[in-house]
């Protein structure tokens, strides 16, 4: 037992303890640390604010418990989501593997110990949400002289199940994944797409039914609780009377969440047995998830490893054409994107996810005015996936220490930085259009707002592309043997998205005022004028990309040892 | 003189290839002996090296370390072996200290024992300064010899190193030949993989000449030199291995 605690110390270390080169670096990572805190924790404090109002509201209208299951589900997807590449990562292409298994461990052990690791990493998410969320509901109840002691009681164990959860189910997700892989080792691309569909299917499987049966919400109810017939407005206690019903039921709809929401609220005996059921959910995936994790964990991580010494067959050089610089070095991008199953899983994953989530989503949506509430939410999908986009984000980093071959070599940094943010363009302008195609294919939209949905994204996508490749390029990590070591989920790659949040949550706020104020107008007169604001805001947001990455290239390029 | 480490006809494929990397190879390591396994790149060393310490799985033939048996009883056969890798992994963000002391745990090594072998290991090889820096910051040769006190930190009876000279600096080479003697002359026994033949040659009790995963010869340096009328080693082992050059685990060959 020791051994297993002293692996587990070590890896939950190596993987929440940041790595500084100098004292420099350190004081440089918190000054960031502080200023994004601040700069998010403002936003963060006004959601908690509003949670205090809804949570109230619906406390006073018989509606908590929905309303919490709705938060621990967004919660758990959250951790669902990012947390499928960190465990995929951290449990099989993890360079610790090979060596770990050289030691006097169990095989078990070291799953466990992997397993523990990426459920404290995952903990973040739920800590951040859970349990303020928690916190925010136990005062609001007390504004109203109730006191909660089930939400007191469940608030931890919620914390830990909620996140254990997801990673148990994508336990079971990751075993088919990485057989898809290792079947399809010698085409990536081939295995990239099988997974990426088996990943969708399972998701949709998963968690669309429940999404799916779920009322839709009525947009005119939203504009009637914001505007009344005689266009004067109302109180925010009114607003909620009106949509809380239609909102409330979606968290019925969420039935583990539910259960876990109703064992805080509704008290004695019933709580407790919500609780135990709860409970029972999580022990019946622990016991399936872990059980076949375990069973395969040492003979897929050494297949991995076994992958990457093997070779792949030999194929005879095709005829040999000159090309031009532009082309050569976009070309030789793409190959280094398509041959990295990893890189490749990642990046289509955002960019077939998007369109899959504003079809789904959109198909929540009823009527014309509500297409709006479905714009709204897919211009935040599709600003916070492409930012995502691993390709640009590791632009420079996943070249290796070839980076710094290239550094030798007659070409201009301008030239290979350019063609990064190129082909890191294309794969988002494939979303674009696939989200777009899915939007338009929701219903109650109109030409207008397909076209400016394209052109104002097509135009982010390309600013954003262009900050992430920057972003790399002034801290590029070249020194790696394996790409996962890098593709692993980081800090870094976290930053664009919080920034992505500003213009996503500007878009999606104008949408839906537009959804609203203007319900009784000409939708075209609707359309353009969203066409003309998103344009906007995507004008403004590539001129602020533009400024901040004006810096030398040559000189970042330079910089790169 | 018992058997520290014993192989009987073993044999790797990776998968997806259809040949052999190690096919049907037996040997054993004594204890107190020193012994090289050399052969060209390529060959199958570091394969059957991985094989020997668990880092990759084998469906043919046996391998036992102190007479336990790798298959059968996995963790009391590594319990008798220290390994240093040729791409000497390590955790980047522990410090030199911390990555010893997270061994010595690993392996149930005491305190006091832990304490005396790592002063002793730090100091020589000139590593005291940086027991509190993060590993990251090292040299190759640093971690190299970081990744040598890690796995001498139990004091193992098997040593098994994967091209163990390269990228140390003169002196701290030397150091690691010492060290490597002086394991052996406390009973223990040392297995190094290496092309470098001189080194072989100085160096070693008993060696295996190993090429496209099969083993030429094995035995002490004056019986392959008596089976070789007298010729060098390296003359030798040019001759056996034809100058054959393998790229990549021995699936693809390139002859000059």
């Amino acid at each position: 037992m020791t051994a297993f605690f002293a692996l587990t110390k070590q890896l939950i270390k190596n993987t929440v303890k940041p790595n500084f080169k100098d004292a420099k670096e350190k004081k440089k990572y918190i000054g960031t640390l502080i200023a994004l805190s601040v700069c998010l924790g403002i936003p963060y404090v006004l959601m908690l604010v509003n949670i205090f109002g809804l949570v109230k509201a619906s406390a006073e209208l018989g509606y908590l418990a929905e309303i919490l299951s709705i938060g621990f589900f967004a919660s758990q997807l959250l951790t669902f989501f990012f947390g499928l590449f960190a465990y995929i990562n951290i449990m099989y292409f993890s360079k610790d593997n090979e060596f770990l298994f050289t030691l006097p461990l169990k095989s078990v052990s070291i799953f466990w110990a992997k397993f523990i690791t990426i459920l404290i990493y995952e903990l973040i998410f739920s800590v951040l949400t859970v349990i303020p969320v928690c916190i925010v509901s136990i005062i609001a109840m007390a504004t109203l002289g109730k006191f909660s002691a089930g939400i007191l009681i469940m608030m931890l164990p919620a914390t830990v199940l909620l996140p254990l959860m997801a990673i148990l189910i994508i336990a079971l997700i990751s075993f088919p994944i990485m057989k898809i892989m290792q079947f399809f080792k010698k085409r990536p691309i081939v295995g990239a797409v099988f997974t990426i569909i088996l990943f969708i299917a399972i998701y949709v499987a998963i968690y669309l039914p429940m999404m799916l049966n779920a009322p839709s919400v009525d947009g005119s109810e939203i504009a009637s609780g914001a505007v009344d017939g005689s266009g004067k407005g109302m109180s925010a206690s009114e607003i909620y009377s009106a949509i809380l019903p239609s909102v409330a039921s979606i968290g019925k709809c969420f039935y583990h969440t539910y259960l876990l929401a109703m064992s805080m609220t509704a008290g004695g005996v019933k709580a407790f047995g919500y609780a135990m059921a709860f409970i029972g959910i999580v022990v019946a995936l622990a016991v399936v998830g872990t059980l076949l994790a375990m069973w395969q964990f040492k003979r897929i991580s050494q297949g991995v490893y076994e992958n990457n010494g093997a070779t792949s067959s030999s194929k005879k050089l095709k005829e040999v054409k000159q090309t031009s610089l532009k082309k050569a070095l976009i070309k030789k991008e793409f190959s280094s994107v398509l041959k990295s199953s990893n890189l490749l899983i990642q990046s289509g994953m955002m960019v077939l996810l998007p369109p899959v989530l504003i079809f789904f989503l959109g198909r929540m949506q009823s009527n014309t005015v509500n297409s709006f509430v479905g714009l709204a939410v897919a211009e935040l999908i599709i600003k916070l996936m492409t930012s995502s986009n691993t390709i640009s984000l590791l632009a420079v980093s996943r070249d290796g220490e070839g980076a710094l071959m290239a550094k030798t070599m007659p070409i201009s940094a301008q030239q290979i930085i350019w063609s990064k943010i190129f082909v890191g363009f294309v794969f988002s302008a494939i979303t674009v259009v696939l989200s777009t195609v899915a939007f338009s294919l929701i219903g109650g939209v109109n030409v207008l707002q397909v076209v400016g949905f394209l052109c104002s994204n097509m135009l982010y996508a390309w600013a954003v592309n262009r900050f992430c490749v920057y972003r790399d390029l002034k801290k590029p990590k070249v020194h790696w043997k394996n790409i996962q070591e890098i593709v692993n989920y980081n800090f870094t790659s976290v930053i664009p998205m919080f920034i992505a949040f500003i213009p996503g949550l500007l878009v999606m706020g104008l949408t839906m005022v537009y959804g609203i104020m203007l319900m009784n107008l000409n939708p075209y007169a609707v359309g353009a004028s969203y066409f003309v604001t998103t344009l906007f805001v995507s004008v403004i947001y590539y001129l602020v990309i533009k400024g901040v990455t004006k810096g030398n290239v040559e000189e970042y390029w330079q910089r790169i040892e | 003189m018992n058997e520290i480490l014993t192989i009987t006809n073993l044999s790797k494929r990776y998968k997806g290839n259809d040949k052999y990397s190690v096919k049907d190879l037996s040997f054993d390591v004594k204890e107190g002996e020193l012994f090289a396994f050399l052969g060209p790149n390529g060959a199958g060393k570091s394969t059957t090296i991985k094989c020997i310490t668990g880092a990759l799985p084998y469906s043919e033939g046996n391998i036992k370390i102190c007479g336990h048996d790798l298959h059968e009883s996995p963790i009391e056969a590594k319990k008798n072996l220290g390994y240093v890798p040729d791409n000497h992994f390590t955790y980047d963000t522990m410090t030199g200290g911390e990555y010893v002391n997270f061994m010595a745990d690993i392996y149930g090594v005491g305190v006091n024992d832990r304490k005396t072998r790592a002063d002793k290991y730090f100091q020589l090889f000139g590593l005291t300064d940086v027991i509190g820096k993060p590993i990251g910051g090292y040299s190759h040769g640093m971690k190299q010899k970081i990744c040598v006190i890690g796995a001498l930190i139990h004091n193992p009876k098997l040593w098994i190193l994967d091209e163990p000279l390269t990228g140390l600096d003169p002196q701290s080479a030397y150091n690691l030949k010492e060290l490597m003697k002086e394991h052996c002359k406390e009973g223990n026994s040392v297995l190094f993989s290496s092309h470098i033949i001189e080194v072989v040659e100085k160096l070693c009790d008993r060696l295996a000449i190993i090429d496209k995963g099969s083993l030429i010869i094995s035995g002490s340096m004056e019986e392959i030199r008596t089976k070789n009328e007298d010729n060098s080693l390296e003359e030798f082992f040019l001759s056996v291995t034809q100058g054959d050059v393998i790229v990549d685990d021995g699936q693809e060959e390139f002859k000059f």
